[in-house]
């Protein structure tokens, strides 16, 4: 039959509680050292006690008082080995002790006196072994800091040991003072002869202005003297230790990225002006194919006509009208996959003709200006900027609800500057091309990447009030050349 | 050239059947002689210079050189022959940018093969022909910016006449015996008038308007 059946309380788990409680605060009882000292203890007491009632006869009365500070040697002692756990039980059996010994063999006022100096053993007592372990709860805490700083060292050590991204110690003089088995790997030396080499000895100023000026995007060309080529490497500075300057740089390997993405580009530039072609291709099929049959209808019609009564040159006329309509669109539909214009006139007149169009399609009051000494660019920046205008221009008809836009193209020495603006909503601005596609903005990805492409930097500017900018700055070198 | 002499005329357009239909038409007329043909713009620009034509009829479209730049060569050959565009585009850019490549006549392919007769004999006599929609186009785009121009002075018209053919500033003054200056004030006050800024788009305007033309008959031999 189980006790918690019967309801009473659960006697094992409060003895355990108590064993705990006792474990922890109450008297070290399971030690030796500890009885041997109360052991002392009775010693003391008895000796006082006998010295006392023999004292008066055979005069030694006068030594009463050594006895009693006798009980100091236990009480300490308890203290520096157990703490307080120790001393304040010594300390209390002391004063128990005194207790009959002042009762029966002293006198009032001596009485007070004896219990006086217990009182005092007891306060000794409590000093000593509260110190005690506050000593000793400072030694731990301060061990324990101790292993883990050791440890964390430790793990660091391994880490920096085994890891495969080359990283280097640099004192603030620039002089490595510290670079594990990748980073002489990559630099092709011994760690030895790497280490006290200055930065600027490795072989890449551009390593050097990067370890000094942080930018978490630099990338750094290294020559792989392993296996020819280039390494290249994102460096990863972070400030290392207490001392000002000290840095820990990672040198992480993007080579493999790097091919990758340049993949991508080349993939991409490839689709772009695949998709290009084709436009230019196709819009101009339209422009001699069925728009020059239709110049022949025209003239049949003309001919027609010449002869004819005056009711079916009327019908001839509508017919040549017809014609000239399906003219109109095949124009509209060439325009619209590659405008002519930019080929032939250049990036002005079309950027002019585009806004026009926009302005009477959307109902967006937009304006076009040209600045500077308006000239033919190369091809590809040409393209590249009617179709982030375009881009543009439908981000704002679809979703900005603009009233006004403008499309600013600056030509200056060497680069030249297109900026669309419009007073839309707008939207919360982004910095990197991850956030935009995170933003779910992908009409922007696309115009970022196109300007990439052409070596053009572009930026967007965006806030819920002011509206959005889209800055985009092209090299002009004539016939400059796209990435590869 | 004397009005009995026949108008030597260069076509240049690459579209073959078309170039055909256009030659069989323009030499039904008796006072004009085809004398080459030419299928793209380079072509073009030599046959001009061999053949000295007193009219080049144009397309837009050509290949290896667009009419724009062929226009502009051929212009800049010794002796000149006149420009005249045929061109399916509309846009007042093509207009624009033909005139300043030196062309006197800009004709949509749409345009009745008649008309473009009258343009080439127009334009051999020296006058500037825009097609009918071309100038519709053009005095949109200007209304845009002025309700209504004012009129331009005798004087004024005529030195954007000889400005039309081609003339600089130190000829016309020559031939109107007055100090380049003058000239230059003349110019000013026609661009205020018509809003514009530079000379070709005074002479589009001013043929827009029929202004240029008005004068036609005083102005034939």
């Amino acid at each position: 039959m189980s006790l918690r059946s019967i309801g009473l309380p659960r006697p094992r788990s409060t003895l355990r509680r108590w064993t705990r409680l006792r474990l922890r605060w109450g008297p070290p009882v399971q030690r030796r050292e500890f009885w041997a000292t109360q052991a002392l203890v009775l010693v003391i007491a008895s000796g006082h006690f006998v010295l006392e009632l023999l004292g008066p006869e055979r005069g030694l009365v006068d030594l009463d008082f050594i006895p009693v500070s006798l009980f100091l040697i236990p009480v300490v002692y308890a203290g520096l080995n157990f703490g307080l756990r120790g001393a304040g039980p010594t300390a209390l059996w002391c004063a128990v002790l005194t207790v009959p010994n002042a009762v029966y063999l002293h006198p009032w006022p001596d009485q007070l006196a004896e219990l006086w100096q217990a009182g005092v053993i007891v306060v000794v007592g409590l000093f000593v072994g509260q110190r005690i372990d506050r000593e000793q709860r400072a030694r731990r805490e301060a061990d324990r800091r101790e292993r883990a700083r050791r440890t964390s060292e430790r793990t660091y050590r391994s880490l920096f040991e085994t890891t495969g991204e080359p990283i280097l110690l640099i004192r603030p003089d620039g002089v490595i003072e510290e670079s594990n088995a990748a980073a002489a790997a990559l630099f092709g030396a011994s760690r030895e002869g790497l280490n006290g080499r200055h930065v600027a000895d490795l072989g890449s100023s551009e390593l050097t202005v990067a370890l000094r000026q942080p930018d978490p995007v630099r990338v750094v060309g290294l020559p792989d003297r392993a296996r020819g080529g280039t390494r290249w490497v994102e460096p990863v500075v972070t400030p290392f230790g207490t001392e000002p300057g000290r840095i820990q740089a990672v040198l992480r390997d993007v080579t493999a990225q790097r091919a990758r993405q340049q993949g991508l580009e080349a993939y991409t530039l490839r689709t772009l002006t695949a998709r290009e072609e084709e436009r230019r291709r196709i819009a101009r099929e339209l422009h001699d194919g069925p728009v020059q049959s239709l110049v022949l209808l025209w003239r049949k019609l003309d001919e027609l006509g010449e002869g004819a009564s005056s009711a079916s040159r009327a019908d001839l006329g509508e017919a040549r009208s017809m014609a000239e309509s399906i003219a109109h669109d095949l124009r509209r539909f060439s325009r619209d996959l590659r405008p002519s214009v930019l080929d032939d006139l250049g990036l002005e007149p079309a950027l002019r003709a585009e806004v026009a169009t926009f302005a009477a399609r959307s109902g967006v009051d937009a304006r076009f200006a040209a600045r500077g000494e308006v000239r033919r660019l190369s091809p590809e920046v040409e393209l590249t900027l009617l179709r982030i205008t375009q881009e543009a221009l439908h981000n704002v008809e679809r979703h900005a609800q603009a009233r006004k836009a403008t499309v600013r193209l600056v030509f200056g020495r060497p680069a030249v500057r297109l900026m669309v603006t419009d007073d839309g909503r707008g939207f919360e601005s982004h910095r990197d091309s991850r956030s935009l596609l995170e933003a779910g903005k992908l009409g922007l990805v696309g115009m970022q990447e196109r300007a990439r492409l052409a070596n053009a930097e572009f930026t967007v500017r965006s806030g819920r009030r002011g509206g959005t900018c889209i800055i985009v700055v092209a090299p002009d070198s004539t016939g400059a050349t796209t990435k590869h | 050239m004397g009005p009995v002499d026949r108008v030597t005329v260069l076509l240049a357009e690459d579209h073959a059947v078309v170039r055909e239909g256009t030659r069989e038409m323009l030499e039904r007329d008796p006072l004009i002689s085809v004398v080459g043909e030419a299928e793209d713009g380079a072509a073009a620009v030599a046959l001009a210079a061999d053949l000295s034509p007193d009219v080049v009829l144009l397309d837009l479209g050509l290949p290896v050189l667009n009419g724009i730049e062929a226009a502009r060569r051929i212009r800049a050959l010794p002796r000149p022959p006149r420009v005249l565009i045929l061109s399916a585009y509309d846009d007042n850019d093509y207009v624009t940018a033909a005139v300043e490549a030196g062309a006197s006549g800009y004709l949509l392919k749409t345009s009745h093969m008649r008309d473009v007769v009258a343009a080439i004999r127009s334009v051999a006599l020296g006058e500037v022909v825009l097609h009918p929609a071309v100038a519709a186009r053009l005095l949109m785009r200007s209304r845009a910016r002025d309700q209504a121009p004012e009129m331009l002075t005798d004087r004024e018209l005529q030195v954007l006449r000889h400005a039309a053919r081609g003339a600089r500033n130190k000829e016309i003054a020559h031939l109107l015996s007055v100090s380049t200056r003058t000239v230059e004030a003349h110019f000013t006050s026609v661009f205020n008038k018509l809003g514009v800024t530079s000379r070709t788009e005074a002479i589009l305007q001013a043929v827009a308007r029929g202004w240029l033309a008005l004068d036609r008959e005083r102005e034939l031999p």
